[in-house]
């Protein structure tokens, strides 16, 4: 089982490579961490200076915004790969010729969920490397909590693309991106237009706020993961719960998804 | 024998739940099977389900009545898959890799090792006359040379069932030559073949059993030769040295054919061959040759379709 697993996560990647979606990510992400070359330029002028105390607060916000920026970045390059891999094959036909093959639905599944996952991670890894290479030259090298808010993005990446994986089995790209993007961020959704209508003078009863927010608990989890990192909590009793709730949503997610594709009508038409 | 592949009632209907409840028979109560060693001939028009079936038969669909069975299971569990090959019409393949990147994946996903793998794949690049386009990607070939890599994808796990839809579309006539070639090769070794094919003077010369279907349902089904053999009738040769027989026969107005020996009767009817057999016995006649006069597969699939669709036209009507 594990190794058509990975041929077909291997082929899913070499696939995302060519498709040139991996560059693009990358593009993308360069372009808006550009954005924050302001921050990069105060850090290096005040260590110029020799203004250590501007330094130290400058680092964090730099890294935190960073973190942020990417972290956004690679939710979008993991829903783009999730509501891709699948789908393009199940359009294109080339599904076929794979599940011809002795590989099981729940195989080729899982295989393009690693896939997609690998690129994300090389995304990651790209990015930390470059992080860790600006922390260093402004003597501030990247330490376990770095490591813990940049896995934790890791996380949530992994969730997008299990979101995303599933809808498109059902739904178009554009249908399924959007959807994926609601099922992971629902609850900060669901909280937003109850703001809205508070401000336009609606009382939404905050137990119908939470009845629609409930379907969506992984924004809390995530949100709650979040802000521990930001505090410097790093003590395992207080992250693994939220990292747990995260890591199952995800692959519950998963698991839906094959349920869905384990008997599907894939309708090969004749040309 | 066990067959390799067996069709039990199978029976597929698209539904429509929205906006209106419909429904459409794509296939209807369809039996056969396929036996070691034989290549089966599934034949239709287009839009008869030939498409449909082969889905099912590969558990890329559900069936909403009956079943099939490869190798004795469901076709949907994977271990029913390890020894097919499949050609579907036109092979999708990823345009960005190359023929033995591709073939490499396909043999990974079959568990072939290694060093297995990568001589299987040379041999079959050189046998279906890939070679010098084995740096190009798959996305630059010509329609013929995917048809190419998509038999040697097919027969990369030495299969014992082949499941070939369309093998020679897309190619040439030196192309065709070579697919011909190789099925009877295949059928040599003992490989079993389901067959769909529009070219039915190719079929004649390699199959052994036939099914024709049309909109979903067995319109004939048997051997090649009982098939072929009911059509424009029956054939009687005999010898009549007194010519008494032969006499007595055009008198009742029988047509008789004067060959170079013997002579020849020709009758639609199998009841009417057999009073003039039995007349020209008690007439002392020898009987050299007695046999159904055979059709080409082409003229019994026209014949089959054709009729079926007047009579569908004349019910509307």
């Amino acid at each position: 089982m594990v190794h058509r697993i990975t041929a077909v996560a291997w082929m899913t990647f070499r696939r995302l490579l060519r498709s040139r979606i991996l560059m693009a990510g990358a593009i993308l992400a360069l372009l808006v961490m550009g954005l924050y070359s302001g921050i990069l330029i105060a850090i290096l002028a005040a260590a110029e200076e020799g203004d250590q105390q501007e330094v130290q607060a400058l680092v964090p916000m730099f890294f935190h915004l960073a973190v942020a920026m990417f972290g956004t970045v690679s939710t979008i390059m993991a829903t783009i790969i999730g509501v891709t891999v699948l789908r393009t094959d199940m359009t294109s036909g080339t599904i076929f010729g794979v599940l011809a093959k002795p590989v099981s639905r729940g195989e080729y599944v899982a295989g393009n969920w690693l896939g997609g996952l690998v690129a994300v991670l090389i995304l990651w890894l790209v990015f930390a490397v470059v992080m860790g290479a600006i922390a260093s030259g402004i003597g501030a090298p990247l330490g376990s909590l770095h490591v813990a808010i940049i896995a934790s993005r890791i996380l949530m990446a992994a969730l997008s693309l299990s979101a995303a994986l599933l809808l498109s089995i059902r739904f178009n790209a554009w249908g399924a991106a959007v959807l994926s993007v609601l099922l992971v961020n629902g609850a900060s959704v669901v909280e937003q237009v109850a703001n809205i209508m508070g401000a336009l003078k609606v009382d939404v009863p905050e137990k119908l706020v939470n009845a629609l927010a409930f379907p969506f608990p992984v924004t809390n989890a995530f949100d709650g993961l979040s802000e521990r990192l930001m505090q410097s909590d790093l003590a395992p009793d207080s992250l693994l719960p939220a990292v747990a709730h995260v890591v199952d949503y995800a692959l519950v997610l998963l698991f839906v998804a094959y349920l869905f594709f384990r008997r599907l009508d894939l309708n090969r038409s004749s040309e | 024998m066990t067959p390799l592949l067996q069709a039990n009632g199978l029976s597929k209907t698209y539904s429509a739940r929205f906006p209106k409840r419909d429904s459409f028979d794509a296939l209807s109560d369809m039996t056969f099977d396929v036996r070691p060693g034989e290549i089966f001939a599934f034949l239709g028009p287009n839009g008869a389900g030939k498409t449909t079936t082969i889905n099912l038969l590969l558990g890329f669909l559900n069936p909403t009545r009956g079943e099939c069975r490869l190798f004795g299971l469901d076709p949907r569990e994977r271990r029913a898959r390890e020894q097919v090959g499949f050609l579907p019409e036109n092979y999708a393949f990823y345009p960005a890799f190359t023929a033995p990147t591709l073939l490499n994946y396909f043999g990974r996903l079959q568990g072939i090792p290694a060093p297995e793998r990568l001589k299987r794949i040379d041999e079959l690049i050189e046998r279906v006359d890939l070679t010098e386009a084995r740096r190009r990607p798959v996305g630059k070939y010509s329609r013929g040379m995917r048809q190419r890599l998509g038999i040697a994808q097919a027969l990369l796990n030495r299969p014992k069932l082949l499941i070939l839809d369309e093998p020679t579309s897309g190619f040439d006539p030196i192309g065709r030559y070579m697919v011909r070639d190789l099925l009877s090769e295949l059928k040599q070794s003992g490989v079993s073949i389901f067959l769909c094919s529009h070219i039915l003077s190719e079929v004649e010369a390699i199959c052994d059993r036939v099914v024709i279907i049309d909109r979903g349902r067995t319109v004939r089904e048997g051997t090649l030769a009982s098939v072929l053999g009911t059509g424009r009738g029956f054939e009687i040769v005999f010898r009549d040295a007194s010519g008494d027989v032969s006499r007595d026969l055009a008198a009742r107005g029988t047509a008789i054919e004067e060959l170079e020996n013997n002579r020849r009767i020709a009758v639609n009817d199998e009841a009417e061959a057999q009073r003039l057999l039995d007349q020209i016995r008690a007439g002392g006649g020898v009987i050299v040759r007695y046999q159904a006069i055979g059709r080409s597969l082409e003229e019994t699939f026209i014949q089959d379709i054709a009729g079926r669709h007047t009579r569908a036209q004349e019910k509307v009507s």
